[in-house]
């Protein structure tokens, strides 16, 4: 049933095509009875004149579009429209990098007038992350990144770098033996948060000197010249900077030994051995004389026999010297 | 009568520090000397061993008259290298052997290490019937 339904409309639609033919054909000679009869006369002309002829058409690039201007004035017109724009842009990145710049100089300015009223300051906190730096490149290359060197990067004592890179070692090895990181969440609180640790680290050392006028009567014809006063204090800072370091090493180094179990501290740990005590024997007198330390020292072992000293005596009685200075001040 | 290198004793209560002498056998310990030969500290040092200082020339010179040291002084100077080992004593420690358990250095407590403590009293029991 319906196939034949479908059958019966396509029949249905051919049948109105046809007869839309059919009503157009009795036109057609009509139409073209006319036309033929028209066609040698106007027909013909308007036809050749259509396609020989220029067009009367306007191209899109019309004068009306551009109020009259030429288009290559008004592309020389975008082109600086744009460059100015480009221009106003960077001026815009410039005077925005120069408002965020604040921030750091103000914190500058923080910095330096730390340093104006604490002469020697380093005016910023250190952090722990720099310090850790410091130990990696040390660790690395011990002969380019000396500590003379670190400390005058970082901008710290030398006595610092020393302590700083004894810290880092220590921690690096209780962390070898406990087998897990140590917990350093202090550490990231002030690196985070500098604010909060009012610093007092120093970057060099400034001698505190009791001033006073110290007036000198000069000969007769002398013409010399002083000494600035500053240059005086800047050398007397120097000297005293050499020997508070030379002194920190020396007990640094101690330190370390006591803290590696070599020093007996306790009066239970300084029993006799053994086979006996050995003696450090020196010798006095005129003829045993050497230097402003005494005189000339030797080990005595229990069964009799004598040795010179090894380097641990050597520091000890460096240690046990009377060297006596002027108290430097911080 | 008779020159005598002997100690005279100085320091602080219970913290000698003796000083080597010589002087006439009938003054008093601390009193009038002839000269000061050099110093003795009893103490160890932080290093475990002991200080003492001696004025070689003068010692020499003085035993080369005739000054009798007394026995600590003999035994100082034996370690000095300027006289022949004292006499040994035939008798041993009288309280039987000592404590020679390791120490921390830093605490002074004992540490628990049982071999070495067994490897002293070996050595203690085996040096013992060296003496007699």
């Amino acid at each position: 049933m319906q196939p034949l339904h479908r059958l019966a409309s396509c029949t249905r639609r051919v049948a109105t095509s046809s007869l839309r033919h059919d009503c157009l054909l009795p036109r057609a000679p009509s139409g073209i009875l006319s036309f033929s009869t028209d066609a040698p006369a106007g027909g013909g002309g308007s036809f050749d004149a259509a396609w020989e002829s220029a067009s009367s058409w306007s191209t899109g690039l019309a004068g009306d579009h551009f109020n009259g201007q030429a288009p290559s004035e008004v592309l020389a017109y975008l082109q600086d429209t744009e460059d100015r724009l480009r221009e106003l842009e960077a001026e815009n990145r410039r005077g925005k990098a120069y408002c965020d710049s604040w921030k750091s100089r103000l914190e500058e300015t923080t910095v330096l007038l730390k340093q104006v009223q604490e002469p020697g300051a380093r005016g910023s906190y250190l952090k722990d992350s720099e310090k850790a730096e410091m130990y990696r490149l040390h660790k690395k290359n011990p002969q380019v990144y000396t500590v003379e060197k670190l400390a005058r990067d970082y901008r710290i004592m030398r006595q610092r770098v020393h302590a700083i890179l004894w810290l880092k070692e220590i921690e690096e090895e209780e962390e070898k033996r406990l087998g897990h990181p140590l917990d350093d969440s202090v550490e990231q609180l002030l690196d985070s948060c500098p604010e909060f640790f009012n610093s007092h680290d120093r970057e060099f050392h400034v001698a505190s000197l009791p001033y006073k006028p110290d007036f000198k009567v000069m000969p007769e014809g002398w013409d010399g010249i002083t000494k600035d006063v500053d240059e005086v204090h800047y050398e007397i800072s120097m000297k005293e900077d050499e020997m508070l370091y030379r002194e920190f090493v020396e007990k640094m180094n101690f330190n370390k030994k006591k803290m590696a179990g070599e020093v007996k501290c306790h009066k239970y740990s300084r029993r006799r051995p053994s086979d006996g005590w050995t003696f450090t024997v020196e010798k006095l007198g005129h003829q045993g004389k050497r230097g402003g330390g005494g005189g000339w020292k030797f080990a005595s072992m229990p069964d009799g026999s004598s040795r010179p000293l090894n380097d641990m005596e050597k520091m000890y009685v460096k240690r046990e010297t009377p060297r006596r200075r002027r108290r430097i001040l911080p | 009568m008779v020159v005598r290198i002997r100690l005279s004793r100085l320091g602080c209560k219970n913290k000698p520090f003796y000083r080597v002498m010589a002087a006439d056998s009938r003054s008093p310990r601390d009193g009038k000397h002839l000269e000061v030969l050099g110093y003795y500290n009893p103490l160890p040092g932080q290093d475990g061993g002991k200080r003492m200082g001696l004025n070689f020339d003068r010692v020499k010179y003085w035993l080369s008259v005739g000054a009798q040291p007394s026995e600590p002084v003999e035994r100082l100077l034996f370690r000095a290298g300027m006289l022949p080992p004292p006499p040994m004593v035939a008798m041993g420690r009288k309280g039987g052997p000592r404590d020679t358990r390791p120490v921390d250095a830093l605490t002074g407590r004992v540490l628990h290490q049982e071999k070495p403590a067994d490897a002293n009293n070996t050595e203690q029991q085996h040096d013992t019937p060296e003496n007699p």
